[in-house]
């Protein structure tokens, strides 16, 4: 019994010391250029020659940074002002067309985007594996005794 | 077995309390401030100065009858795709609940208003009814309005009763909706009338009836037709078409809606 007791604290204190792995084992980062290449194109590949493009900055979420159009195939160069960190929104739109971009600048941008399972999750999920490490341990002693 | 027991509820106890989120004073404050968001309809230029169809009939309108009920907005974490073609998923912060028939051919008629926490209201759905009662009532989009081409006008009462549910996201044009902080704001559902009629600047676009077909139900100058009646007067093409074209007809400035037949 005492050793079953041992063994249980032992596994929760490699857990807890481990814990800090869970919130960068599986990030997903991306590196950024100092712009970015917007390619418009419909569903069926048809370039969306010439559309138009309302780009919003973070600071302002109501009132326009830039319009403009995409060229001829579709395509549209962004160069966001690096000083306005957040999430920048594009709107591509063409004959009743449309669609909308998250681009997120600068700190946001490096931070990493997690994926998966929240750490709250992951703590639950390995107090269930102790705890059913425990009981099968408990269930073999008994059959032992 | 106890004091093993006991070890692990309290690391258990301190994992969740370790994981819960904590909320700042300021979010707490935002979620509590509510404004005014309120819900139009549009049937754009088209509906208010009439426009041409793919097969030259140019449209005026008297009135657009449009009711609708259950519209709903929600503030969603992940931007709602209606090419998913799914429904929505999660609740909405804000609902304004009741049949409401609105007229397109004022601009942009006020469906109604509702006070709704501050936020962005990224995704809207809403129902296409046939109105119990008023104007438009056992109909769900009615048109009124004078026909032209070569001449000859037409006048037409167009009676549609397809019962719709409709899912957005976020409105997409020249100005951003939606955005409720210090001031009101409102939502957009947008109806597109050369879905259903076609345009003169498309006209060999497929999939859209066009005005031509209806003229043949023309008595005594004036086309005046329910479903019943397209059904009987139309070819089962013709019809079809039509049919089929109804739920492409509402969306978001312009944004798609994903549209589910009630």
């Amino acid at each position: 019994m005492k050793k079953i007791y041992q063994l249980g604290l032992i596994l929760m204190m490699m857990i807890l010391y481990t814990s800090p792995t869970f919130a960068h084992g599986v990030d997903i980062t991306y590196t950024k250029d100092s712009s970015y290449t917007i390619d418009a194109k419909y569903e069926d590949g048809m370039v969306m020659k010439n559309a138009q493009i309302i780009i919003y900055a973070p600071d302002d979420a109501k009132k326009p940074w830039k319009k403009d159009t995409c060229d001829e195939n579709g395509k549209y160069v962004f160069t966001p002002d690096s000083s306005k960190e957040g999430d920048w929104m594009v709107q591509i739109r063409q004959s009743g067309h449309g669609g909308m971009l998250h681009i997120p600048v600068g700190a946001e941008e490096s931070a990493p985007v997690q994926s998966g399972y929240s750490p709250v999750q992951k703590w639950i999920m390995a107090g269930c594996v102790v705890w059913g490490m425990i009981g099968t341990a408990l269930y073999f002693s008994r059959r032992n005794q | 077995m106890k004091k093993i027991f006991s070890v692990i509820c309290i690391a258990a106890l301190m994992m969740t309390g370790c994981g819960q989120e904590v909320k700042t004073e300021t979010q707490v404050k935002e979620q509590a401030q509510e404004g005014n968001l309120t819900f139009v309809a549009s049937g754009e230029e088209a509906a208010t100065e009439g426009f041409t169809t793919k097969d030259g009939w140019d449209l005026e309108f008297d009135h657009i009858y449009l009711t609708v009920s259950d519209i709903k907005a929600y503030q969603l974490d992940t931007d709602y795709d209606a090419e998913t073609q799914e429904a929505i998923k999660g609740e909405a912060s804000a609902v304004l609940e009741g049949e409401k028939t609105v007229d397109l051919a004022q601009e942009n008629p006020e469906i109604g208003q509702v006070k709704a926490p501050y936020g962005q209201y990224n995704a809207m759905s809403w129902k296409v009814i046939k109105a119990t009662e008023g104007v438009n009532k056992g109909a769900a989009l009615t048109f009124i309005g004078k026909a032209k081409k070569d001449g000859k006008e037409v006048n037409f009462e167009i009676a549609l009763d397809k019962e719709n549910m409709y899912y957005a996201g976020e409105y997409l044009g020249d100005e951003r909706k939606g955005i409720l902080d210090e001031g009101d704001a409102d939502l957009q559902m947008t109806y597109h009338l050369d879905h259903l009629f076609g345009s003169i600047k498309r006209p060999d676009e497929e999939g859209v009836l066009g005005f031509e077909p209806l003229v043949k139900l023309e008595k005594d100058n004036m086309i005046k037709v329910d479903m019943k009646a397209l059904q009987e007067g139309l070819t089962k093409e013709e019809f079809k078409t039509l049919v089929d074209s109804i739920p492409h007809v509402g969306h978001v400035g312009e944004g798609h809606a994903y549209t589910e037949e009630i």
